[in-house]
């Protein structure tokens, strides 16, 4: 018999132990107690008064803890999924033929919303990164220039900026039909005070691309929560009658 | 303070419903899982986060494995036990992570080593008590994360309001007297760690 089995036992031999009114407060303190356990622990109090200050304490001590955290999960409260992303096939309801404009868009949207969940996530994130595309717009930010310019030419690319670099993997990339998105995304990371009044921020830059593949797989949880690759059910387009 | 209500006990038919139509592709019915079951998913992430990894994208990466993998759940009554799994697997990876990618992510999350807090998110603006109290739940968090995992877990679950015994017994797959046993060895535990620490500060949690 584990020890885990031999604590409970002691409880039903109440009063006969330590373990046995501890429990009983720990089961005051969550709420689990029934009348009867109520009314054994306070028999066992009018014995040791010692108990009632017990009980006490324990209950300001779980109520601080799980006031530490609540607090900790309120600051996680706004993260979670905001659309409806979950089965069903990618393209699910496109109508008939001659409408691949809108199909194309759809599978799209819900390619980005199954394998990228971009912009999939209500709270900071999304927050984060609409603030930082107004304040670092594309090109013209803080980043590249100077040093960054330097190094790019000096490794022959012929480019006058790194910024300059990415316009044109950008320009070509849409040319080609790569790039699906023009304006990439940035999402804030973390954003830092410089000692000489500056900011300096870390983020991620977000670019949509497009590419044919044979097949698709994302990596999901099993009944058992552990990730596998599975096969996402892509709906192949309809052909139109001619 | 916000409100986290996870009442599993009363809830069962409710969520056996949304886990069916959240699998079948009904958005509101994502959203309302997620709602009511972010308060179980939070605390086990909180229960298994290394650390240096933050909570918020432990949290995030659990959310996104669950829309993928909401569907494909067989039994809508195991939901609970599944989402449990894929937090606990979630923050064990994220470690597992950050363990390989040292560099970066020690810069990232250096907020959190320097604050001392568990997650390094804000914790101010929930706590409804004075800041003496929400210093010692703090401080009790802290040695709560020194518990054997075991013990660790159930007792940070039953801080999520609603969640009972049985709730945490169901979504653990445990016997209910054994997350009892290890919640009342967990607050023993927890009392000779702050009494350790705190001199002679007597603490009974």
């Amino acid at each position: 018999m584990t020890n885990e089995s031999n604590d409970h036992r002691a409880r039903s031999a109440p009063g006969t132990d330590g373990v046995d009114a501890e429990r009983l407060l720990s089961r005051i303190v969550d709420g689990e107690a029934t009348d009867a356990e109520r009314a054994e622990f306070e028999r066992l109090a009018s014995e040791s008064p010692e108990l009632s200050e017990e009980l006490a304490a324990a209950e300001r001590a779980h109520g601080f803890l799980a006031g530490a955290v609540a607090a900790e999960l309120d600051a996680l409260a706004s993260i979670g999924p905001a659309g409806g992303v979950a089965g069903g096939g990618i393209g699910t309801g496109v109508g008939s033929g001659g409408r691949f404009a809108e199909a194309d868009e759809e599978a799209r949207s819900g390619l980005r919303r199954r394998i990228g969940l971009v912009g999939a996530w209500g709270g900071w994130a999304v927050a984060a990164a609409l603030l930082l595309g107004m304040f670092l717009p594309f090109g013209e930010g803080a980043v590249g220039g100077g040093e960054e310019a330097a190094a790019v030419q000096s490794a022959g690319f012929g480019f006058g900026s790194i910024d300059d670099a990415m316009r044109v993997y950008m320009q070509r990339g849409v040319e080609s039909g790569r790039v699906v998105e023009p304006e990439p995304r940035l999402v804030l990371i973390e954003a830092r005070p410089e000692a000489d009044g500056m900011v300096e921020v870390r983020y991620m830059r977000q670019i949509i691309e497009r590419a044919l593949v044979d097949d698709v797989y994302e990596l999901a949880p099993d009944d058992g929560g552990v990730l596998v690759p599975v096969r996402l059910d892509v709906r192949p387009r309809r052909s139109v009658a001619m | 303070m916000g409100v986290w209500r996870v009442v599993l006990d009363c809830q069962g038919d409710e969520v056996r419903s949304l886990v069916v139509a959240a699998g079948g592709g009904d958005g509101e019915a994502l959203r309302e899982l997620w709602r009511l079951r972010r308060g179980l998913v939070g605390a086990v992430v909180l229960a298994h986060l290394p650390r240096g990894v933050e909570a918020e994208d432990v949290v995030q990466e659990v959310a996104a494995l669950f829309v993928r993998g909401v569907g494909s759940i067989r039994d809508p009554g195991a939901f609970d036990p599944w989402i449990r799994r894929v937090a606990v697997n979630a923050a064990r990876d994220a470690g597992r992570a950050a363990r390989r990618s040292s560099g970066l992510v020690a810069g990232l999350t250096a907020g959190l080593a320097l604050n001392g807090s568990v997650s390094g998110s804000s914790v101010g603006g929930a706590w409804a008590g004075s800041a003496a109290e929400a210093e010692e739940g703090r401080r009790l968090l802290e040695l709560a994360r020194e518990l054997p995992e075991d013990y660790r877990e159930p007792l940070l679950l039953r801080c999520v309001r609603g969640l009972s015994y049985r709730a945490i017994a169901h979504a653990m797959e445990l016997p209910e007297t054994t997350v009892e046993t290890r919640i009342v060895r967990a607050r023993r535990m927890l009392r000779t760690l702050a009494i350790e620490r705190a001199g002679t500060q007597e603490v009974r949690p």
